[in-house]
């Protein structure tokens, strides 16, 4: 693998200056906070040929927002003999821990989760009053985890990206490093689950290909780099795309592979504002006819629309990394974003779902 | 010493590739170590149960290893002589079984009398 030059001279130009008037957007892609929408997210997890010690840890929706995402009531069924809610101390993060008694023959759980969802859409030309960050959450959304550093050849990226932009605020350098995301980055249709989000390894090795886990990832490593903060919201899509972008939502009620990470910027004068980068990615690789051209006008719209706002149609679990498992002496993931299950004290492969098992579907909740 | 991960996918065309080199030296003094880099066993073990090997694959499931070694990206490898000294250093897949790579190997099997230390202390890279 020859180490790739990464950066292809990408400057944040204007949006309306890098695209010729031909390539204007016809699509219409404008999520606007309107009426709320609620999901029961279920999942059910059936550990296969149990033997030993039977655990499990499934995520739960932990992001409370006012303005979009209302986490409601939580319950479960099943024959494990302890269930608990558990809250990781640093983000929040809230698990389902389930232990079943050892020799179970059938150890199974379900959980249902209701969630009411709305789309985001903030307008970054008129800055007003949004509360600050504390210093403890910008300490905790600018530092590096496992797998995001914000040094070495992070940092020296991201210095690039900023200098090549003459990038000075911090809306700049968000945008810069969003613009060079979308422009140097690709989806690659191979890479298993949402990827691994091993920044530095993408950089140093020029690969900058993988899913949302490893494009989002970059985007929040950069911008933290910059030292603007960002972070990571791992979730999953449960509804369709309201705007027709079949790449963009869940295709149907089942959802075991529609898990889905978004990302977050913080901006004084707005407070955290969505981006995903990712998804420009996924609609240029999937949304059909399928290997859209950058300047393609559903791209262009999604390009345009996805720093600043997205569809409430995804839950979001957490915003943590370097998650440790309760009761497990397995290493800390990079992130929670899937059911996770030990047996015998071996972690089972959550990219599996067929062979782990576990099913995720969503209903769509009507208020009576 | 060969570090990689199930999901890499330069690094699944590579076992291939390694597998070749284990069968070409099968007589030779030469030791093939795979180490997987934070995976979960049960998925490692489903890996290789679909492309069996003849070497040796060991676990780095905190990457203590892997930072030890200093492994940035995957695939890495490295080659050390006979005195367990780093000697070649490559980043990124290569043909194993190729006549160069061979030959680069087998100039590092220790043969009797013949003074084993290395040039420098220093591994090449390539």
């Amino acid at each position: 693998m020859q180490r790739r030059q990464f950066l292809q001279g990408a400057t944040a130009l204007s949006f309306a200056a890098a695209f010729p008037a031909a390539a204007r957007s016809e699509v219409v892609f404008a999520p606007k906070p309107g009426a709320w929408r609620s999901v029961d997210l279920v999942t059910k997890l059936e550990i296969e040929k149990p033997e030993g010690k039977i655990q499990a840890w499934i995520p739960l929706p932990s992001v409370s927002e006012s303005e979009w995402m209302r986490p409601g009531d939580t319950k479960w069924t099943g024959n494990a003999v302890k269930v608990e809610r558990v809250r990781d101390p640093k983000y929040g993060a809230e698990i389902l821990h389930a232990i079943w008694k050892d020799g179970e023959s059938a150890p199974s759980i379900e959980v249902t989760s209701r969630v009411a969802m709305r789309d985001r859409d903030i307008d970054l030309s008129k800055p007003g009053k949004a509360k600050s960050l504390s210093d403890a959450e910008r300490k905790l959304n600018l530092e590096g985890t496992e797998l995001i550093p914000v040094d070495g050849i992070v940092k020296q990226t991201s210095d690039k990206i900023v200098a090549a932009a003459n990038a000075k605020t911090d809306i700049e350098k968000a945008r810069a490093i969003y613009e060079w995301v979308v422009e140097n980055t690709v989806r690659v249709a191979s890479t298993r689950g949402c990827g691994i989000g091993d920044v530095a390894a993408m950089l140093k090795s020029g690969n900058l290909g993988g899913k949302c886990a490893d494009l989002n990832a970059l985007y929040v490593g950069l911008t933290r780099a910059a030292g603007v903060p960002a972070r990571d919201v791992y979730g999953i899509r449960v509804i369709p795309s309201q705007f027709g972008y079949k790449s963009l939502g869940a295709g149907s009620a089942n959802v075991t592979k529609a898990q889905h990470c978004r990302a977050e910027v913080f901006l004084a004068g707005f407070g955290w504002v969505p981006v995903d980068p990712a998804d420009v990615r996924k609609v240029m690789l999937e949304e059909p006819p399928k290997d859209l051209p950058i300047n393609d006008p559903k791209v262009v719209a999604a390009r345009k629309t996805l720093f600043g706002a997205w569809e409430g149609n995804w839950v979001a679990y957490n915003t943590a990394h370097d998650v440790a498992l309760p009761g497990s002496k397995h290493p800390k993931l990079g992130f929670l974003m899937y059911p996770q299950a030990e047996r015998a004290s071996l972690l089972l492969d959550c990219l599996d779902p067929d062979k782990f098992r576990y099913t995720l579907t969503s209903k769509e909740v009507t208020a009576s | 010493m060969h570090f990689f991960a199930t999901w890499c996918e330069p690094c699944v065309r590579e076992i291939d590739s390694l597998q070749r080199l284990a069968a070409a030296t099968r007589d030779k003094p030469l030791a093939i170590i795979a180490v997987d880099v934070a995976e979960v066993d049960l998925r490692v073990r489903a890996f290789f149960e679909k492309h069996p090997v003849d070497f040796t694959v060991l676990l780095d499931r905190d990457r203590t290893v892997s930072k030890a070694w200093d492994v940035t990206a995957l695939p890495t490898s490295f080659v050390l002589d006979a005195t367990l000294t780093p000697r070649l250093f490559i980043e990124g897949d290569l043909d194993w079984s190729s006549p160069d790579v061979l030959a680069a190997i087998e100039a590092l099997y220790p043969t009797t009398g013949r003074d084993n230390r290395p040039l420098s202390k220093q591994p090449d890279h390539s």
